[in-house]
């Protein structure tokens, strides 16, 4: 089938695009099957790598199919081979998917037609039937222009001095890392306890001590790579866009150099790619339209990585036209009905919504950055690997991105926390703050609904950890509450004691400690203590359950007269009762409230609600702080003294944001506490979710 | 060595040390006449009071005494223990605890002893009573398919030894330790 030059480009585009995500999904199979060949994902890797293959058979890539072919077949026959085969098919995959990995990066960065010849033989050398694994520890190499599609002659490029350089499978160095990090933490007790017993000094427990930490440091070493890994490549990707849409660019890259760990440079190389992607179609200005702008011809995009103590740090920045601010700003407006809170944000806070809810203000998608994936999509990945996005840009005079990324993802940053008398690791990058609860004072409050915590303008739902784990009964009380936050939700967790933060290397326990479980991992502290590693995201799951289990109700607060009886409520929505003296809020509020399926009665002021309650109870009160006659406190405090309104969810509207005032909420025995100037449909119904009132719509 | 009637082999596959033996024995002209003479190299050990045994072949370590054992919280609301064999972490399966009708808490594991079996999904530590010995003694009744012993759980076993010793059937093992380690 021929296409013509346009097509055939838009197709070849297409093919780079699957065959990296392709490639990708094939690592982490092969992953999994190095650990046990199961048939599901022997199934899996057959299906993508097919899935590719025909692809390249529709673009006429002959070797390269053939090799996908034998790739196929080379991985299937894990099933059934020995312990020694096993081993060595997958060695032949991992090599092969490499080759493949970097065929696809060079296809990319030259925007060749066709997969380069040297690596298809490879390639085929590395999965065909019965051949050795071949030498390994090539060098990276340069951009190669030559394509499968372009020339099927010419001599083999030289692999590399195979004498000087080996390559070895990632999962061994981890493996490697993690005993030598076990050796330096056993050899330093050691040595402290030689110290100590002996009561002198000791040569060589030191010196054992010092080589393991010097070895540790050595293997950690061997993971981290020049971050001309994550660069190779990108200058010509941009000036092959560039020329495919008429633009002049400077390209301007700085940090090669930089070292990192493989794992982080792969991700960041994804990310930048997007990025100038996005930089070069929808930032940098053709040159007439910049010339008229008073620019010069050329637009310059710069390229800056660095790292810092924990992070990788990289900034893509152009002199394009920068963001429409505006035109950003009346979308997030649009989408989240929200224009009067959108309209009260600045250009930058208007900006990292954008990155954060994504999306795209063309009307249509290019095909360069198309595919769904820019801004939002690095902002995702960088969130996703623990890191963050922040974006600057000033309309006509361009826009900058930065992004981070953990600088060594092999080892892990965590809080240690008691719950249930034992010890657990929180990862920091989850941790958003830790309070002392007797210091806290009244901003912890028993609700019906279970204890809360104010922190900041909301009321947050406190959970023993123990209790969200199941790991059984306290052993004390808590004395600390961990705040964890998980895609901007909240939780505190009430912990015995709080450790110190500590960089441990977790290792997996299949099944128990692995990554998609409650316990990523398991690892040993410097005192050989053991501890698991959770899971931010399941730990907050796990205390939604906790907190949704039937409690012990307590006992009610106040032994007072029982007041009138109120008529049984009816069944159907949830129903509220509105306390709020400005016509205007209350209107606004009942709207929202009876949009999103809330029944709502109004009263004007504190008594009001008591009467309106007096006729029947209803599932949750939401109230205004100040009122005439009786405010909100006044209110809260008597529904609270009532038998029959003692656990009524009480929530608190409030222009008054400082502790004091939610202080006097907790304590006057609100559930929540909000603000109204950050007051919004999506807060007021996560609140009440939070306290456990849902509307039924 | 003509007129040497070698039994069925019942060495464990890649055990050098019981191939020598039997190979210096068979080149002496010694070797056992009968099958019940054969032996096997076994790990013994105690559950619920009774001795037991299995191939040596099936355990990759026999460790006298664990280290501390951590309860890793699993996202159903249980926990699995979890301990550090050679500085490797391993789940830890308490048969000892289970043949008692009781499955310990982590911290009690600690301590004790345990044989280290392979489950598709990696090592299981398996709790047992002590004292672990290396024994090598012959079969003298081999189980019926199917015959359990004794107790709460009902391990299958293999075989038993002269002395009355349960020969616990590997594959029995293997799986129960799979299912017990893991959620």
């Amino acid at each position: 089938v021929s296409f013509d030059p346009a097509t055939r480009a838009r197709l070849v585009g297409l093919f780079v695009a699957e065959a990296e995500e392709t490639v990708a999904a094939l690592h982490e199979i092969a992953a999994r099957l190095r650990r046990r060949a199961s048939a599901e994902d022997l199934s899996e890797f057959g299906r993508i790598a097919h899935g590719l293959k025909g692809a390249a058979a529709a673009l006429g890539y002959e070797d390269l199919g053939r090799a996908l072919h034998l790739l196929e077949e080379l991985a299937l026959g894990l099933e059934g081979a020995g312990a020694a085969g096993k081993a060595e098919r997958n060695a032949r995959v991992e090599r092969a998917l490499e080759l493949l990995a970097e065929g696809t990066a060079r296809m990319a960065a030259g925007g060749s037609d066709g997969f380069p010849v040297d690596l298809s033989r490879a390639l085929l050398d590395a999965v065909a039937s019965g051949a050795e694994p071949p030498p390994s520890g090539r060098p990276l190499a340069a951009p190669s222009a030559r394509g499968e599609g372009e020339s099927s002659a010419g001599a083999p490029e030289p692999r590399g001095d195979v004498t000087e350089r080996i390559s070895v499978p990632a999962e061994e160095v981890d493996e490697a890392l993690r005993v030598a990090s076990s050796l330096a933490r056993n050899a330093a007790q050691l040595h402290e306890a030689i110290a100590r017993e002996a009561g002198a000094f000791s040569t060589s427990a030191q010196s054992l001590a010092h080589s393991a930490q010097g070895l540790e440091g050595l293997i950690a070493s061997l993971r981290l790579l020049p971050a001309e890994a994550a660069l190779s490549g990108v200058d010509d990707e941009i000036a092959d866009l560039a020329a495919r849409l008429g633009k002049r660019v400077v390209v301007c890259l700085d940090g090669r150099d930089v070292r990192a760990d493989r794992r982080t440079l792969q991700a960041a190389r994804g990310m930048i790619r997007h990025l100038v992607r996005n930089a070069v179609d929808h930032g940098i200005e053709a040159p007439e339209a910049r010339l008229a702008a008073g620019k010069r011809e050329s637009g310059r995009l710069s390229i800056h990585v660095e790292a810092g103590d924990s992070a990788l740090r990289v900034l893509v920045q152009d002199d394009g036209a920068g963001f429409d601010v505006d035109l950003i700003r009346r979308e997030l407006a649009r989408r989240g009905d929200e224009a009067e809170r959108v309209a009260t944000l600045s250009d930058e806070e208007v900006l990292q919504a954008w990155a954060f809810e994504g999306g795209s203000t063309r009307a249509t998608a290019t095909q360069i950055s198309g595919r769904g994936l820019g801004l939002s999509a690095v902002s995702a990945m960088a969130r996703a690997a623990g890191g963050g996005i922040h974006v600057r840009s000033s309309r006509g005079a361009g826009s900058a991105v930065t992004f981070t990324l953990p600088l060594e993802v092999y080892a892990a940053e965590v809080l240690t926390v008691i719950a249930g008398g034992r010890t657990f690791g929180i990862p920091l990058q989850a941790v958003e703050r830790s309070v002392h609860l007797a210091a806290a004072g009244a901003a912890v409050h028993e609700g019906p609904s279970g204890r809360t915590l104010a922190v900041g303008e909301t009321i947050l739902p406190l959970v023993p950890l123990a209790e969200a784990l199941g790991a059984g009964a306290r052993r004390a009380e808590d004395r600390f509450a961990i705040v964890v936050q998980v895609d901007a939700t909240f939780t505190a967790f009430g912990v015995e004691d709080i450790g110190a933060a500590v960089g441990v290397v977790p290792a997996t326990v299949p099944g128990v400690a692995q990554a998609d479980a409650l316990a990523t991992g398991v690892a040993q502290l410097g005192d050989g203590s053991p501890v698991a590693i959770l899971n931010p995201r399941l730990l907050l799951a796990r205390a939604r359950a906790a907190r949704a289990a039937p409690r012990p109700q307590p006992e009610p607060r106040a032994a007072a007269a029982p007041a009138a009886a109120a008529a049984p409520r009816p069944c159907g929505p949830i129903e509220v009762v509105l306390a709020e003296d400005s016509l205007a809020t209350r209107e606004v509020l009942r709207v929202l409230l009876e949009e999103q399926g809330f029944r709502v009665r109004l009263a004007g002021d504190g008594d009001e609600a008591l009467a309106r309650i007096g006729e029947r109870v209803p599932d949750v009160i939401v109230s205004d702080v100040n009122m005439p006659r009786r405010d909100g406190l006044s209110l809260a405090r008597e529904l609270r003294r009532r038998p029959d309104t003692a656990r009524l969810p009480i929530v608190l509207l409030t222009s008054q944001d400082d502790e004091a005032s939610r202080a006097a909420g907790a304590a006057a025995g609100a559930d929540a506490y909000l603000v109204k100037s950050r007051f919004n449909a999506g807060v007021l119904l996560d609140t009440l979710a939070r306290i456990g009132v849902r509307a039924s719509g | 060595v003509s007129g040497v009637r070698l039994a069925p082999p019942r060495v464990v596959a890649g055990d050098l040390a019981v191939l020598e033996s039997r190979a210096r024995a068979l080149a002496r002209g010694d070797g056992p006449a009968e099958e019940a003479e054969v032996a096997d190299r076994l790990v013994a050990f105690r559950l619920g009071g009774r001795p037991c045994a299995v191939s040596a072949g099936s355990v990759e370590r026999a460790v006298s005494r664990l280290a501390a054992a951590i309860a890793v919280p699993i996202a159903d609301g249980t926990e699995r223990p979890v301990t550090w064999v050679e500085e490797r972490p391993l789940a830890v399966a308490d048969l000892a605890g289970a043949i008692a009708g009781a499955v310990r808490d982590a911290s009690a594991l600690a301590g004790g002893p345990a044989i280290v079996i392979a489950t598709p999904d990696g090592g299981v530590a398996v709790a047992v009573e002590g004292p672990l010995e290396l024994r090598e003694d012959p079969l003298v009744a081999v189980a019926a398919a199917g015959e359990e012993d004794g107790g709460s759980l009902r391990p299958r076993v293999a075989g038993r030894l002269a002395d009355g010793t349960s020969v616990i059937d590997p594959m029995w093992l293997v799986g129960w330790a799979a299912r017990a380690a893991r959620p």
